[in-house]
C-alpha cells in the first residue's frame, strides 16, 4: 500500500504533468461533513490573520490602554497618555499603596504620596541617600536586604494612614 | 447523517478507474513555508531586540509581552479591579489579540507567531540536520522514530497531551487563589524573553529542558505543557476556518501526516479541528494535490430537512479526468 503511494508520488513529482493520478486501491477516509464551506485563498488567510493582532494592539494603543510597565488598569484608564506611558514610559501614579509596583521610580512614589519623602523611601531600602530618585523600586529591592515590594506597600499603608 | 463521496468508495465500479486530480504548482508549498518562516524570523528578531534592549537600556519587562498574563490576572481583575503583580495592560491587550486570533484562525498564533514554538522548530530541524550527517545519531533517531510509531508511545503521547490542561488550570487557579503569577516561575516564555540576563531560574531550566526535548520531539512544550495553546484550543473550537481535506482529491500519501509538527493524522480528518493544530499550514504546503487540503470557511447555514448533504468538491468534477 505504502509502496504504491510512494511510487505514485514519485511519478507525479518527476513528471511535468499538471495532474496527479490517484493510485488504484487507495482507501482514504471519506470526506464527511454537513458544513457548507467556501475556500479561502491562503494568501488572504495569512494576511488577514497577521493583521488581526496588529489591529487589536493598535486599537488599544490608540485608546490609551497599552502600558508595558506596572500599573493597575483602574489607574491607567484615567490617565492614558500623560504619564501612563504607551511604550515603556513611566506608569500612572497610583492613589492606593496596593497599586505600587516595582517598576515605579522613587520620584513617582513621592509624587503619588505627598506625605512621603524620597529620603524615607531610600532609608527603608537601606540605600544611600544620594541615590537618584529616578531609580526604580525593583532596583532598590535587589540591592537591599529583606525589603520587597509587598513590604513597601505595607509600609506605605502605615505611613499614609498615620 | 452523512454519506461518503462516491468517488472515494472503492466498492463502487468507479473505483477501478484511474482518477486524475489537479496538481499543485511545485513551488507553492515552499512559498507557504518560507512565508511562515519569514514571519517567524521577524517575531524572533523583535524578541531578540526586546531582550537586548532590556539588558542594555532597561526596556520593558518580559512579562509585559506575555499574553498568558492577561488570562492569569483575569479573576483578580474582575474581582478587585487590579492586576496581579508583573501583569501590565499590555499583557491584557495581547491576551485579547490572541483570543480574537484564535476565534478566527484557531492556533495560528502558535504556528506563525509564537517565538517559543519557532525556537523549538529550529532546534528540531537543527537536530535532524546534525543526525542526518552522523551515522550513529542517525541510527539512534531512526530507532526512536520506530519506537514513536508504536501503540505504546501513542498512548503515552495521548496521556501527556493532557498536560496542557493541567498547566492551564494550575496557572489560572493558582493566580486566582494566590494573587501571584504562579506559572511565571516555570514559564519558559519569560525565560526566553529574559535570556540576555542569563539568570539561572526554574523557568530557564524548563526552557533548556524544552529545547533538549525538541531535538527528539517536535514542539514538545506546545504538545504537552503550553497553557496559552490550551486557551487557544478552547476558543479555536468556535472558529469557522479550518484546513479541510477533500477525499476525492486525496492521494492518501501520508505527506500531510509527516509534515504536521503536532503529529495530527491529517489524512483521517475531514476538517482539521484538533485542539493541538497550530495552523502552520505545513500539511497544506506538503499536499501535492491542489484540492486535497485547502483552507475553508464554514458558512452559516440552516440544517436541511431533505437529503443528506455531502461536502462538495471545491473544484467541480469537470476538472477531473477519468482515464481508463
Amino acid at each position: 500500500m505504502r509502496l504504491t503511494h510512494r511510487t505514485s508520488h514519485r511519478d507525479a513529482t518527476a513528471s511535468p504533468a499538471r495532474e496527479l493520478t490517484i493510485p488504484r486501491g487507495r482507501h482514504p477516509v471519506p470526506t464527511q461533513t454537513n458544513l457548507h464551506t467556501r475556500r479561502v485563498p491562503v494568501v488572504m488567510y495569512v494576511l488577514a490573520l497577521l493583521m488581526i493582532p496588529s489591529l487589536v494592539v493598535f486599537g488599544f494603543m490608540t485608546a490609551g490602554l497599552w502600558a508595558t510597565t506596572g500599573t493597575s488598569v483602574t489607574t491607567q484608564v484615567g490617565t492614558p497618555a500623560e504619564d501612563g506611558g504607551t511604550d515603556g514610559g513611566a506608569p500612572a501614579a497610583p492613589a492606593d499603596p496596593a497599586d505600587v509596583k516595582g517598576s515605579m521610580t522613587v520620584q513617582q512614589v513621592v509624587d503619588a504620596f505627598p506625605t512621603i519623602t524620597a529620603v524615607q523611601i531610600l532609608t527603608q531600602f537601606s540605600a544611600p541617600l544620594d541615590t537618584p530618585t529616578s531609580t526604580q523600586l525593583k532596583d532598590l529591592v535587589e540591592s537591599s536586604e529583606g525589603m520587597d515590594i509587598p513590604a513597601v506597600r505595607v509600609w506605605l499603608v502605615k505611613q499614609t494612614a498615620g | 447523517m452523512t454519506v461518503p463521496d462516491e468517488r472515494t468508495d472503492s466498492s463502487l465500479p468507479a473505483a477501478d478507474a484511474r482518477v486524475r486530480v489537479p496538481r499543485r504548482p511545485a513551488a507553492w508549498g515552499s512559498k507557504v513555508r518560507w512565508t511562515r518562516h519569514t514571519v517567524q524570523g521577524a517575531v524572533i528578531a523583535l524578541v531578540g531586540w526586546q531582550a537586548v534592549r532590556k539588558v542594555t537600556s532597561g526596556g520593558d519587562s518580559a512579562e509585559a509581552w506575555c499574553p498568558l498574563g492577561g488570562f492569569e490576572t483575569l479573576w483578580t481583575l474582575l474581582t478587585t479591579g487590579r492586576t496581579v503583580p508583573h501583569v501590565h495592560t499590555s499583557s491584557l491587550v495581547l491576551s485579547v489579540a490572541v483570543l480574537v486570533l484564535a476565534l478566527v484562525g484557531r492556533g495560528f498564533f502558535c504556528g506563525w507567531l509564537c517565538p517559543l514554538g519557532t525556537i523549538q522548530e529550529m532546534v528540531h530541524k537543527a537536530g535532524r540536520a546534525v543526525t542526518d550527517r552522523v551515522p550513529p545519531l542517525r541510527r539512534l533517531r531512526r530507532r526512536l522514530e520506530l519506537g514513536a510509531g508504536t501503540e505504546r508511545w501513542r498512548r503515552i503521547d495521548r496521556v501527556l497531551r493532557w498536560g496542557r490542561w493541567l498547566v492551564l488550570a494550575w496557572a489560572i487557579i493558582g493566580a486566582a487563589a494566590t494573587g501571584t503569577m504562579v506559572f511565571r516561575e516555570a514559564d519558559p516564555w519569560i525565560a526566553l524573553l529574559s535570556v540576555a540576563e542569563f539568570e539561572l531560574s526554574l523557568a530557564f531550566v524548563v526552557l533548556i529542558a524544552t529545547l533538549v526535548l525538541a531535538l527528539f520531539i517536535e514542539r514538545p512544550f506546545c504538545r504537552y505543557a503550553c497553557p496559552l495553546g490550551a486557551v487557544q484550543s478552547l476558543v479555536g473550537k468556535l472558529s469557522p476556518i479550518a484546513v479541510q481535506r477533500d477525499a476525492s482529491a486525496c492521494l492518501d500519501c501520508d505527506l500531510c501526516n509527516n509534515a504536521c509538527p503536532m503529529a495530527i493524522p491529517v489524512n483521517t480528518r475531514t476538517r482539521v479541528t484538533d485542539t493541538s493544530c497550530t495552523g502552520c499550514l505545513e500539511c497544506v504546503g506538503a499536499c501535492p494535490s491542489q484540492d486535497g487540503l485547502t483552507v475553508t470557511l464554514a458558512m452559516p447555514t440552516f440544517p436541511r430537512r431533505s437529503k443528506t448533504t455531502v461536502e462538495s468538491d471545491p473544484q467541480p468534477a469537470t476538472e477531473l479526468e477519468i482515464a481508463r
